[in-house]
């Protein structure tokens, strides 16, 4: 997949010739690139980058943070979360979990969503301001909101449920629904992310494309399987990837509304990394979760990657 | 004669065919619209709970049955919001969150423009390997750092400080790839005629390829402001100090602290405060907004 | 990289965007002094904000940094023993907040000590010292007199717990036990004597039953004779004070190893589980009982003091006695303190050391006692004995602290980690999902790896 550059034009050809001249100015200016890219290098490297290689070795220390000396203890906090951590697999189980039905949900719903809002009908723009209103909505700002509707004793939720004669629910102090509801909540907060994404490979869609199915006699269905869908492989493959990662990281939207409770339900990997590290300061154990998770993330991104540019010819 | 009247049944029944198309198509598009409707109700209405209660006096706040209108609406919570000397107010986390965002944005704009410029419109070794480092970066989730990022801060003295919370977001490398796009598709005419002009790489940079780019920088400004408003896991790690803390930690203390003296009202006022900005930049903003995702992006 | 393609198509769209908006630029030189009002305006607003956030301090004062955990009604009567304190020393402003947030108030304080910025004074439970111990000033016993807290005037168990090899790692302000509060209004409608609250099992349940009613005669229960609450305070510790009761402990002597999964920590748990399963005396589902109380759908729960100042808010017709007596041994209800910690390296800064110490010295004195007998039991003897033994909210509390009806949690350095491991297990039990000694063996196989690290 090669990026085209900007395409030819006789006045760029003129200076890459007035540049291949020689000119002066130019032969002295090649750190300039370098010193272009310095800022950015220093601060990804040192920050984003090099904290992984850190992060990595963190998990292979006794990382007492009251204690000077860190000694390096090989496998031991990662035996330690497959043997002897009380809630780790919990954690991996309850994480898998959420991925399997967050991100087919959210797929599936925001390319219908996509397909929804790409119709001409009236009050467009106003239904799409609806539907991105709560993506910007600060993911505490939504947990308060939520824990509020969904209170089991005050919350709005119940009474309309009471009003249909039907029995008052726990909500969030189910373990057995906790998880869906993390997910209903989470398609509310950012379901538009996938739909906006949608929408754009949806305009990207030539016309043409469609007259000609429309033309071999294609029904909606035929034209959806056939036009629609392998049109928007870039835009299917850019959405799964990011909800698989996405989902690895969520934290903020669990955390906000159940605090990885009850009985433990919704205690997500990063809820576990959060509570290891900063609630109980096992740096150690923390760090060797960070590391599982980077290595899951890569592996499945690349799966991902891989598996769509077999299916699809890039 | 004969043929012309198989020519007319034949026309009679292709128009009802187009006629019973037609109302058909008026049928699904009425069904469409109802679901549509239903969509941005299913959307909207906990955004109007919110509102409403935030504007309902805390001792009528549990009424059955629930008021949409609130019988005598006060704005006593967002005083008490703003005000609360519980933990810092919301008011000094606002000054917070909008210092940090601001600085992030006009810091990811600078450093990420120089690091993208070199990388469209250059030719110099290790090119492809900076970029392919750089396109590495977009698939590192930012928490597994965390914990590092933690012990490298406290390690220099730097945890509960804003720099703490704006470098780490500052070299994005979504940012880098979004303004390289821009910049790639900006024609070189202009720039190769300055550069002929004798105009140093930095100026051409700043006041031929910046201006032009504009679309790309907002879309990257407005994306960075968002992310740094909402950003929730970082700041609730390395803000110690509760007047340090940014908008979305101190709610996070809200709810515990309102929520059990059952202050819901005082809470969907911090909530509302909370989204304010966000929002009216959002609705200024909302075509750049819509592109910088529509372009890449990311968000869980 | 994956998905150039839409963005190449995007970007070529936006050129012409760009040159039509180069062709405007006489248009925008226009609209630029509106946009540097706005600036200003902006920058205004930002400055307000900051100066709204009252970190504008008097001159001159030694501020004194104060986080607490606590965060229900407690609140404002903490507020006000500050306030007064500030309005009486004039060289000092303590500044009190509140990080009322679970698991995390812990995890935030030890932050802040690790990046050198601690408050000079927070407060933490009963259980929590050894989390702490090598992060705190100490003082010997006549240090302390020396600073105005002479031991013998306070109840001697309280200060047991911040005592460590002879030395005191913080003062001790208040006990926290768990009570028992009844609504006096149902008591008298269901013909019971408010004067004569339950004391054991038998009475409880007996109780109980005449208390859950079906008030509107529609087939369903809207008033309950008990509740337990969905919260880590206090329902692991209701549990716990019932082992207790029946002899047993959490953990063992040496802090090794858990003893809890017996015989007793069971039947305490179905216990719990049957007030709703079989007494049906309880609603089936775990509820915020402090709402339930006030909105008089239940007529007794099981709580600490703090409640108190909000029920009294509220204008509750309300009771308060000794927890009852569930187990077969002896009575005992879990009891939390209100302990001051100071962070290590305080006493270098002689200015602000004094400042602390005597604020923490006013604080346990009869100077906070006359604001901690309003929400907790005050551990200074002449206040517990005196005012707050005659106030009848607070006596259910004081008669059951002086009669060695309370106890004090096991402390360990991972017993907030142990007590989170235990309530999550407890949940799982009362959602259905497993029974008593699953929940249990799970939690003590959880508990024993916590140990062994």
């Amino acid at each position: 997949m090669t990026i085209p550059d900007s395409g030819e034009n006789p006045r760029m050809a003129l200076a890459a010739a007035a540049r291949k001249g020689g000119m002066a100015w130019f032969a002295g200016k090649k750190a300039s690139p370098y010193l272009f890219l310095l800022p950015f290098m220093i601060i990804y490297v040192v920050l984003i980058l090099y904290p992984i290689f850190q992060g990595l070795y963190v998990s292979l220390t006794d990382w007492d943070m009251m204690n000077p000396v860190k000694p390096f203890v090989g496998l031991k906090n990662f035996e330690y979360l497959f043997f002897g951590d009380p809630l780790f697999w919990n954690s991996v189980k309850v994480t898998l979990q959420y991925i399997f039905t967050n991100v087919p949900i959210k797929v599936v719903l925001g390319l219908a969503l996509a397909l929804i809002f790409n119709q001409k009908l009236p009050g467009m723009a106003f239904h799409r301001g609806a539907l991105f209103l709560p993506f910007v909505i600060n993911i505490a700002a939504v947990g308060i909101l939520f824990q509020w509707i969904l209170d089991p004793e005050v919350g709005l939720l119940n009474y309309y449920l009471s009003m249909l004669g039907l029995p008052p629910q726990k909500w969030l102090v189910d373990p057995t629904w906790t998880m869906d509801l993390v997910v209903l909540v989470t398609i509310w907060w950012s379901i538009a992310f996938n739909v906006i994404v949608f929408l754009a490979g949806l305009q990207d869609i030539p016309e043409e494309l469609y007259e000609a199915a429309r033309i071999d006699g294609a029904n909606a269905w035929h034209r959806f399987w056939n036009v629609t869908l392998p049109c928007l492989r870039g835009s299917m493959m850019f959405v799964v990837v990011m909800q698989i990662i996405g989902s690895f990281q969520a934290f903020g939207n669990i955390y906000m509304l159940t605090g990885g409770g009850p009985n433990n339900a919704t205690n997500v990997l990063m809820v576990h990394l959060y509570k290891t590290g900063f609630f109980y300061f096992q740096m150690g154990p923390a760090a060797a979760i960070g590391v599982i998770i980077f290595i899951i993330v890569m592996a499945l991104t690349i799966a991902v990657l891989a598996m769509f540019r077999k299916q699809v010819e890039y | 004669m004969k043929l012309n009247n198989s020519l007319r049944a034949e026309m009679a029944t292709s128009e009802r065919r187009t006629r019973s198309a037609i109302r058909w198509r008026h049928i699904q598009r009425l069904i469409l619209w109802l679901v549509l409707t239903l969509i941005s109700v299913f959307f909207l209405l906990p955004v109007l709970w919110m509102i409403t209660t935030s504007f309902t006096p805390n001792n009528v706040v549990l009424h059955y049955p629930p008021r949409w209108i609130p019988a005598s609406p006060t704005l006593q919570n967002y005083t008490e919001a703003i005000t609360t000397t519980r933990t810092a107010g919301l008011g000094r986390a606002l000054a917070n969150s909008t210092l940090v965002a601001v600085a992030t944005v006009i810091l990811t704009l600078l450093v990420d423009s120089m690091a993208a410029y070199p990388l469209a419109r250059m030719n110099f070794k290790g090119k492809k390997g900076i970029f392919i480092l750089v396109l590495v970066g977009l698939m590192v989730p930012a928490e597994v750092t965390f914990v590092s990022l933690f012990l490298m801060f406290n390690a220099v003295g730097w945890l509960n400080s804003y720099e703490s919370l704006i470098l780490p977001v500052a070299a994005s490398p979504f940012g880098v790839f979004l303004l390289r796009q821009f910049f790639m598709a900006i024609p070189r005419d202009l720039e190769d005629a300055a550069r002929i002009d004798g105009c140093s790489r930095m100026r051409i940079l700043f006041t031929i390829i910046l201006p032009l780019a504009k679309p790309g920088l907002s879309a990257l400004a407005i994306f960075t402001f968002l992310l740094s408003w909402n950003n929730f896991l970082w700041p609730l790690i390395v803000m110690t100090d509760p007047n340090m803390m940014t908008v979305p930690v101190i709610l996070a203390y809200y709810v515990a602290s309102f929520a059990q003296s059952l202050d819901w009202g005082t809470l969907m006022a911090a909530a509302v405060g909370a989204t304010i900005l966000p929002v009216i930049v959002f609705l200024i903003f909302q075509k750049q907004f819509v592109r910088s995702i529509a372009t890449t992006g990311l968000k869980g | 990289m994956y998905n150039t393609e839409i963005k190449t198509i995007r970007t070529s769209a936006n050129i012409s965007n760009i040159r039509q908006a180069t062709s405007k630029q006489g248009k925008v030189t226009m609209k630029k002094r509106g946009k540097m009002t706005m600036k200003k305006i902006g920058l205004l607003a930002l400055s307000a904000m900051f100066l709204m956030s009252g970190t504008a301090f008097a001159a001159g004062k030694e501020v004194v940094n104060y986080w607490s955990r606590h965060g229900s009604s407690d609140v404002a009567i903490m507020q006000k023993m500050v306030g007064e304190f500030n309005a009486s020393h004039p060289g000092i402003d303590v500044k009190l907040q509140f990080l009322t947030w679970g698991g995390a108030y812990y995890g935030k304080v030890r932050s802040s000590i690790l990046a050198g910025n601690p408050p000079q004074i927070f407060d933490v439970a009963a259980y929590a010292p050894p989390m702490f111990r090598n992060n705190v000033e100490s003082f010997s016993a006549e240090e302390l007199a020396k600073l105005g807290i002479n031991l013998s005037n306070f109840v001697p168990s309280a200060w047991k717990a911040v005592e460590y090899k002879g030395r005191y790692y913080g003062t001790v302000n208040a006990i926290l036990p768990l009570g028992l509060y009844y609504n006096t209004d149902m008591f008298k409608k269901a013909g019971l004597d408010p004067s004569k609250p339950p004391r054991n099992l038998k009475e409880f349940l007996e109780y109980a039953k005449k208390l859950t009613v079906d008030t509107n005669g529609d087939g369903k229960i809207d008033q309950w004779g008990f509740m337990l609450r969905n919260n880590f305070v206090p329902t692991p510790w209701i549990w716990e004070s019932i082992l207790v009761q029946s002899g047993g402990s959490i953990l063992n002597k040496d802090l090794t190893k858990a003893t809890f999964n017996t015989k007793a920590g069971i039947d305490a748990l179905n216990l719990m589980l049957n007030f709703s399963r079989k007494y049906k005396i309880a609603p089936s589902t775990l509820a915020d009982t402090t709402t339930a109380f006030v909105a008089k759908k239940v007529a007794m729960v099981i709580s600490g003091p703090w409640d108190i100042a909000g029920y009294k808010g509220k204008k509750m017709a309300f009771g308060t006695a000794p927890m009852p007596q569930f187990g077969t041994q002896k009575p005992a209800a879990w009891s939390s303190l209100d302990i001051y910690f100071f962070p290590k390296g305080l006493r270098k800064d002689a200015k602000k050391w004094k400042a602390t110490m005597t604020f923490a010295a006013w604080a346990a004195g009869p100077g906070g006692g006359k604001y901690y007998a309003q929400m907790f039991l005050p551990s200074l003897l002449s206040v517990l004995n005196g005012p707050v033994m005659k106030d009848p909210y607070m006596s259910g509390f004081a008669r059951e602290a002086t009669s060695g009806g309370i106890y004090f949690p096991q402390a360990h350095k991972a017993m907030q980690e142990i007590y989170a491991a235990i309530w999550s297990n407890l949940q799982g039990a009362f959602a259905g999902k497993m029974t008593a000694e699953e929940a249990l063996s799970l939690a003590e196989e959880q508990t024993n790896r916590i140990l062994a690290r």
